[in-house]
């Protein structure tokens, strides 16, 4: 019951206290295109949360080896590396073999498994010596942090299109940062400042 | 499926205006904001970082302009990643430890930055090695400019000193994530301004919002894209199917068949 | 579209619905400030005219240049400017209120075309920008309370008070007798300038019944939920009557809900969609409160519920379009059905008249 309230905690913090795309900036070049096309987000959404969780619980364990924990940490970031690309190169072939996807889902799958929130999961777990489980809970936690991200920038996204005031320097790009931003800010009320750097 | 390379030589001043400024990868497509978000609070930082993002962007395009056009997609993402992580490994044992632990763990995620597989995804695999290496610094370039920039402003605002001289109105708060953001919105628009202005006809919105649920257009520099020959080859094939299976009609058929019509509709007038 | 017209002879487009409600949010907030100088000497109207004038000048400068229309036609502007001073302590420095009206101006209003379009309201924006970047001057509050005598930031004779949320934070009740009542009404507690006075807040929702009885359904929820929470979950131990009164006076709760939160533009016009608004604001609140590790939680909340509110707002305006609907067709059946009217006994049941009219239908 401990461990199950210890994974939620890291999920919580993960998506609400320190949502990792508002206040540390992962994946929010993702969440936005994502934003732009939301029918595909059950899809990517499962797909970040899959290999978050995956690459988290195997780094960790990877981690807990007795000789590797005594390298040094460019190593220990190679090895992450491999790892998530591996989870990518097998699941890739999976599908292709066994689902037989088609060209787009393989697009966007390269897109959720090789970004900067999946590979910022396991460094995170790293720096604040998570164990297995609340790696997990980290796992989670950043897939919903994820969605939160895109449904709220959808939402920006629909304010900005419909609203034709918007002077024409700022109109599209602009908007959205600016947008962003300010759910940025919302979002910093939480701790107060960043805590992942 | 062996790809066809484009061998049209590129000039390195198209590649800087038209890649660099007028579709800045950071200011007009989003992508790679994570580093500028966090890390560029200072110009050191960006420094940095750009200095970085250069050697990797520059290694991958060639590699991938070198070795990777005959590899299916889904595999070629994951190399660049895998040759990222390599290259700033190396990287890492020549860089100043200050710099390391200045740019925290925003440095590793370099290796999966979104402009490093965009460029070379839609530009490097399909050209030479010469514009490849055109194309990467032409964007180096343009993420050194945003990175500098906002480092620029953020650091006269956190330290209070503006050219030497130091004011009252410090805000160390500054190195948030929302405070990126929002001078990224404003150079967005600055730099969408000064397009308007002076190059309009280059504009065309890589983020359209109107059409926010279509796919956006993405222009290379210089080369017609893949699409685009596609479609005028299926044009010219349909174009030739039509000629063949049209009725052959003279201007002299439509004329008779015209009199024939009026004559007709005379002959019911009369009856009536 | 006789209302958006603009009268372009005039400065001020009294025409536009935001202009009264400028005004009145205007002497709404002058009564808050006259209770504020009272309390923290002349350094309140100094915040307030430096509110102002930022907010003026940024909005001039910024709206003619980038959306060349009329800046100050609605008089958005100086509401704005003052009701970001009223949140902000008396000892504060003067460049933070002016910073943060410049923000709320600059980056909330100005990149969206507008008061009219913003979708975040723009003083609990530039608040929370101050909050956030200037926590210690923002929240350090003088301890002296009444007299019209100036005080600043370092001067002389300068005493930090503690504040109610401050008190509440570490546990610590304040004894509910006449002397406390008459305080927390007069706002002798210390506080930011505007959201101290009880009494002044209590004439504001006489106002607001009188003026603009539809704006009070949010603050309604708002404070409801408010006091749910504080009875249900007391941080002090005198008592769940004594948790209430003082989570409902401490920080500027009462100004958010009855001067932020029902800002005409981001929130909902519908009464039932205005309550649901003001509870999630609410929930936002004190969960905050409770949980979080900034003082005054209660604009970012409002952040938060703006921002999450579009995607709330799809499902329930769905929800309430086919009850509207709903609703139209039983009284139009009722109407048609002459025994609906006749009594109890001859009385149909909605339902079959409603499928009486469907087999009817071609």
């Amino acid at each position: 019951m401990t461990q199950f309230i210890s994974m939620l905690i890291a999920a919580l913090y993960a998506m609400l206290l320190q949502n990792l795309v508002f206040s540390a900036a992962y994946g929010i070049t993702e969440s936005v295109k994502i934003a732009k096309r939301p029918k595909y987000l059950l899809m990517c959404t499962l797909s970040v949360g899959f290999f978050s969780v995956s690459s988290s619980v195997l780094c960790r364990l990877i981690d807990n080896v007795k000789m590797i924990s005594e390298l040094s940490a460019t190593v220990h970031f190679l090895l992450y590396v491999a790892v998530t690309v591996l989870l990518y190169l097998i699941s890739g072939a999976f599908c292709i073999g066994v689902l037989k996807a088609n060209k787009k889902y393989m697009n966007s799958l390269g897109m959720c498994a090789l970004n900067s929130l999946v590979l910022a999961v396991p460094l995170l777990n790293a720096s604040a010596n998570y164990s297995i489980i609340e790696s997990v809970g980290t796992g989670i936690g950043a897939a919903l942090a994820f969605v939160f991200a895109v449904l709220l920038i959808n939402a920006g996204i629909r304010h900005i299109a419909d609203n034709e005031s918007i002077p024409k320097v700022f109109r599209g790009t602009p908007a959205l940062l600016i947008y962003v931003s300010l759910l940025s800010l919302a979002f910093s009320c939480f701790t107060g400042e960043s805590l992942f750097l | 499926m062996k790809k066809k390379t484009n061998r049209k030589r590129l000039k390195f001043s198209t590649a800087l205006f038209k890649g660099g400024y007028v579709h800045n990868p950071l200011l007009t497509q989003l992508s790679g904001l994570c580093p500028i978000i966090m890390v560029a609070t200072s110009i050191k930082n960006s420094l940095y970082l750009s200095a970085v993002f250069a050697l990797l962007l520059v290694v991958n395009e060639v590699v991938a302009s070198t070795f990777l056009k005959n590899i299916s997609r889904w595999v070629r993402v994951s190399l660049y990643t895998l040759i990222s992580a390599l290259v700033l490994a190396l990287a890492l044992t020549k860089l100043n430890p200050e710099a390391t632990a200045a740019l925290g763990v925003y440095l590793p995620l370099l290796c999966v930055n979104a402009i490093l597989v965009i460029r070379c995804e839609k530009f490097a695999i399909r050209t030479s090695v010469v514009n490849s290496v055109y194309d990467a610094a032409a964007n180096s370039v343009a993420f050194f400019a945003v990175a500098f920039l906002v480092g620029l402003i953020r650091q006269t605002i956190s330290t209070g000193s503006i050219f030497g001289v130091q004011t009252r109105f410090v805000n160390p708060n500054i190195a948030m994530p929302f405070a990126g953001l929002a001078v990224l919105g404003f150079l967005a628009a600055i730099h969408k301004w000064s397009v308007m202005k002076f190059y309009p006809k280059e504009l065309v919105d890589t983020f359209s919002l109107k059409g926010a649920f279509e796919k956006p257009v993405l222009s290379d520099p210089g080369l017609n894209t893949r699409q685009e020959r596609e479609h005028k080859k299926q044009f010219k094939e349909d174009r030739q199917e039509f000629d063949r299976i049209r009725p052959r009609y003279t201007i002299e058929d439509v004329e008779s068949s015209l009199e024939e019509k009026r004559a007709q509709e005379k002959k019911e007038e009369n009856n009536e | 579209m006789l209302l958006q017209q603009e009268n372009k002879t005039a400065f001020f487009n009294t025409s536009d619905p935001l202009f009264s409600y400028s005004v009145d949010t205007l002497l709404m907030g002058l009564g808050l400030l006259v209770m504020g100088i009272y309390l923290n000497g002349i350094a309140a109207l100094y915040h307030a005219v430096v509110g102002v004038l930022s907010a003026v000048i940024c909005e001039y400068i910024s709206f003619r240049l980038v959306l060349k229309k009329n800046p100050l036609g609605n008089m958005s502007a100086f509401s704005v400017g003052l009701l970001i001073s009223l949140s902000v302590s008396a000892a504060c420095p003067l460049w933070i209120t002016a910073s943060a009206s410049a923000f709320a101006v600059l980056v909330a209003k100005l990149p969206f075309g507008g008061t009219r379009n913003a979708p975040f309201v723009p003083v609990a924006a530039g608040v929370c920008f101050a909050q956030l970047c200037f926590p210690l001057s923002v929240f350090t509050y003088s301890a002296s309370s009444g007299g019209l005598h100036p005080i600043f930031n370092n001067a002389e004779g300068f005493v930090k008070g503690t504040s109610l949320i401050e008190l509440l934070e570490s546990g610590k009740a304040v004894p509910l007798n006449i002397f406390s009542y008459t305080s927390l009404l007069s706002g002798k507690y210390p506080g930011a300038i505007g959201t101290t006075c009880m009494l002044a807040m209590l004439g504001i929702v006489l106002y607001q019944l009188i003026r603009r009885p539809k704006r009070l359904y949010s603050s309604l929820g708002f404070v409801l939920c408010c006091a749910v929470f504080a009875a249900l979950l007391p941080r002090v131990n005198t008592g769940r009557f004594s948790s209430v009164i003082m989570e409902l006076s401490a920080g500027s709760l009462m100004f958010v809900a009855l001067l932020v939160l029902n800002d005409p533009v981001t929130s909902p016009k519908r009464p039932f969609q205005s309550v649901l608004y003001g509870v999630v604001a609410g929930t936002l609140c004190m969960l905050l409160r409770y949980f979080g590790k900034i003082n005054e939680p209660a604009f970012f909340s409002v952040l938060l519920v703006n921002a999450f509110w579009p995607i709330l707002s799809r499902q329930t305006a769905t929800d309430q379009k086919q009850s509207d609907e709903k609703r139209r067709r039983i009284r139009k059946a009722a109407k048609k059905d002459k025994k609906l009217s006749a009594g109890k006994k001859g009385r149909k049941k909605v339902t079959e008249v409603l499928d009486d009219e469907k087999e009817n239908q071609p």
